[in-house]
């Protein structure tokens, strides 16, 4: 019982002086948006297009139907498909047209058809959609306005696309609970051992283990709170789906304990306050670039990938995304216990080499 | 009167690597008492005192803080309880008002002491809700003061308190520290300043090199290395002196000084000027920095390194 209050009293007056310093408010919470906002914005603005795999399967004598080739051009003419011919797995293309065998002579008959699958949760769904029927409409007009003889079929499939801000955005939450931690534990260490702050807590009974933990629980709320300004700010900007779950909880707690940990085993042989931030950076420079927080893992070479392995924000980031993205909890927990397992071990390694005497 | 020992150091060394900051020292501190280790910048002064608050780990030798064995460090939690500690160079929390920061403290020793009568102990009342960064140097001393008696201790060290502070400051803390002893405080206290070690201390311990090379009350330390006491003549005809035999030494600016034992040689020093409208008096009584000096054959400058 004691303990815990003691716990709280550090934890306390680590949130106090965060709320109270601009500083340490503009890295926490402005920094992760500004990244953000700027990354968002400028891989937004790029195109506007979206890819449409269409199946063409209405030939006549091995050249592709009259019709079948009208509604190609219409929904060409709608401007807002990059249109790719259809090849590889359904799964790994987010929107597919497939035109039917017999498409042509079945219109007119007046009862034919277009397949569109795509995943109806995805954002662009609706905008396909309409876009489509838009199509087959004129398409329908065309043909002298009867009775829709063009119907649109929709197949569902779960899609695997996602434009870069919904990849980004879990990579942001991930940067602001890596930075806060890492920078935030170094920083303090460093600055309270300098001004006696750590020498004269040491003469009280607070012992270490209760101020790293009363560190980390701090750590948890912040991560909390950056997670949930960021994901705030990216629904109303960028108008994303984010899937909430208790599983991201779970992994801003492993964050918190993995990223404070790293800082306080750094603060360890980092002397100087001025130091602090460039040995911050040298731990947290590779980890921003080369844990898919900006590119997948996949578009990077074989080195790097193996490298990017073991990286504590590589599986914060990829839990993350899959629970927010894709709602793939089982990725999700994988990713999460990775983090968590390496969180432990981290706060174990700084309770350990953490020095509370002899400083 | 029996003076019941908290303090009992016996041949504590301390070694860093090759380097012996701390060398076979002992004493033993009294309750109620101002005891101060004096000496210049890396002596071994912190060292020692880090020891005895549980902050360092000694290499030999005893330690003993209300007879509680230091070695047993178990114990430590017990001895933590009843000091006061104001490291060297302390600040506290930036962030944090004074209120703030003597709540974050009394709720670690799970104290009972009110923090608005301790804010008025060390005359506070105005600062209370300032945010500690905000502070002065002077005011920040006070509040490291009031910290360290956060927990009512038996036993407070200050560990150069009014290093850095302009000298109203630092006057104002000696009040602070001498209000302490009045109410019974028992006070370590090191110093590179020797004002502020005669002015404060009922006993004070030399330390130079790791090594105490001398020890007793201010008076004592002054009467026994201070040497003796003198007159300092300006524009005085040294003829005077010489038909009365009263031996003198003159200085490179000229001036006259005459070494006197008693109030009889003093009395024939003076009357032999007196006459004369010219000359000018000074009687210089030995001091702790005389003393020093004496001892060590340096003098401590105002950032405590010894020339």
């Amino acid at each position: 019982m004691r303990t815990a209050s003691i716990i709280f009293t550090v934890f306390k007056g680590h949130f106090k002086a965060w709320r109270r310093n601009k500083t340490t408010l503009f890295w926490t919470l402005a920094f992760p948006l500004l990244l953000m906002l700027l990354f968002g914005g400028l891989f937004s603005l790029q195109s506007d297009k979206m890819d449409l795999y269409i199946e063409n399967n209405d030939m006549n004598q091995g050249s592709p139907s009259m019709s079948s080739l009208r509604i190609i051009q219409l929904i060409n003419q709608t401007d807002s498909f990059n249109i790719e011919d259809d090849e590889g797995n359904l799964e790994e293309q987010a929107r597919t047209i497939i035109i039917p065998k017999n498409f042509e002579s079945r219109l007119e008959e007046g009862n034919s058809s277009i397949k569109l699958i795509m995943d109806e949760s995805h954002q662009t769904f609706s905008r396909t959609n309409s876009l489509i029927n838009g199509v087959i409409n004129s398409m329908n007009i065309e043909n002298q306005g009867v009775e829709p003889p063009i119907v649109l079929i929709q197949e569902q499939i779960s899609s695997n696309d996602i434009s870069f801000i919904e990849y980004f955005v879990p990579g942001v939450v991930g940067i602001a609970i890596m930075s806060t931690g890492i920078f935030g534990t170094i920083g303090t260490n460093t600055k309270y051992r300098k001004n006696g702050v750590i020498k004269k807590l040491a003469t009280t009974p607070l012992s270490k283990f209760e101020w790293i933990i009363g560190l980390v629980l701090y750590h948890m709320l912040i991560g909390m709170i950056s997670t949930s300004v960021i994901l705030i700010v990216a629904v109303l900007v960028f108008d994303i789906n984010i899937i909430l779950n208790p599983v991201i909880i779970i992994l801003i707690i492993s964050g918190a304990l993995t990223f404070p940990g790293l800082g306080m085993i750094i603060s360890t042989v980092v002397r100087e306050e001025e130091d602090a931030d460039a040995a911050g950076n040298v731990v947290t420079f590779p980890m921003l670039f080369l844990s898919g927080t900006f590119f997948p893992l996949e578009t990077m070479p074989t080195f790097i990938q193996a490298f990017a392995r073991i990286l504590p924000l590589t599986y914060l980031n990829n839990g993350l995304r899959e629970i927010m993205v894709y709602g793939n909890y089982q990725a999700a927990l994988w990713n999460c216990s990775i983090v968590f397992v390496i969180g432990i071990v981290t706060i174990a390694i700084a309770m350990k080499v953490t020095k509370w005497t002899d400083l | 009167m029996i003076n019941n020992i908290v303090i009992n150091i016996e041949g504590l060394t301390k070694t860093y690597d090759k380097f012996t900051a701390v060398d076979e020292i002992s004493f033993t501190v009294n309750e109620g008492e101002v005891f101060a280790l004096l000496g210049p910048n890396g002596a071994g002064k912190t060292t020692t005192v880090e020891i005895i608050e549980c902050l360092k780990t000694s290499d030999k030798g005893k330690v003993e803080i209300f007879g509680i064995d230091l070695k047993d460090k178990k114990k430590q939690n017990d001895v933590k309880r009843r000091i006061g500690v104001m490291p060297q160079n302390f600040n506290a929390f930036d962030w944090l008002t004074v209120k703030e920061n003597l709540e974050y403290f009394r709720e670690l020793y799970s104290s009972k002491v009110s923090t608005d009568e301790l804010i008025d102990r060390v005359g506070l009342r105005k600062k209370t809700n300032s945010i500690y960064k905000t502070l002065s140097g002077g005011t920040k001393q006070r509040v490291g003061i009031a910290i360290s008696l956060i927990n009512e201790p038996e036993l407070l060290f200050l560990d150069e308190p009014t290093a850095g502070l302009d000298p109203q400051a630092r006057r104002e803390t000696w009040n602070l520290i001498r209000k302490l002893k009045e109410q019974g405080k028992t006070i370590f206290l090191t110093t590179h300043y020797m004002e502020e070690a005669q002015e404060l201390s009922d006993r004070i311990l030399i330390i130079i090199e790791g090594k105490i090379v001398a020890g007793g009350s201010p008076n004592e330390l002054i009467e026994n290395y201070g040497g003796k006491k003198s007159v300092i003549l300006k524009n005085c005809n040294k003829k005077i002196l010489e038909n009365r035999g009263i031996e003198y030494e003159t200085d490179a600016e000229n001036q006259i000084q005459i070494i006197f034992d008693n109030n009889e040689q003093l009395f024939n020093i003076l009357s032999a000027v007196t006459d004369d409208p010219n000359v000018e008096i000074e009687i210089k009584k030995p001091n702790l920095d005389e003393a020093f000096l004496n001892l060590t054959g340096r003098r401590i400058n105002a950032e405590g390194l010894a020339k």
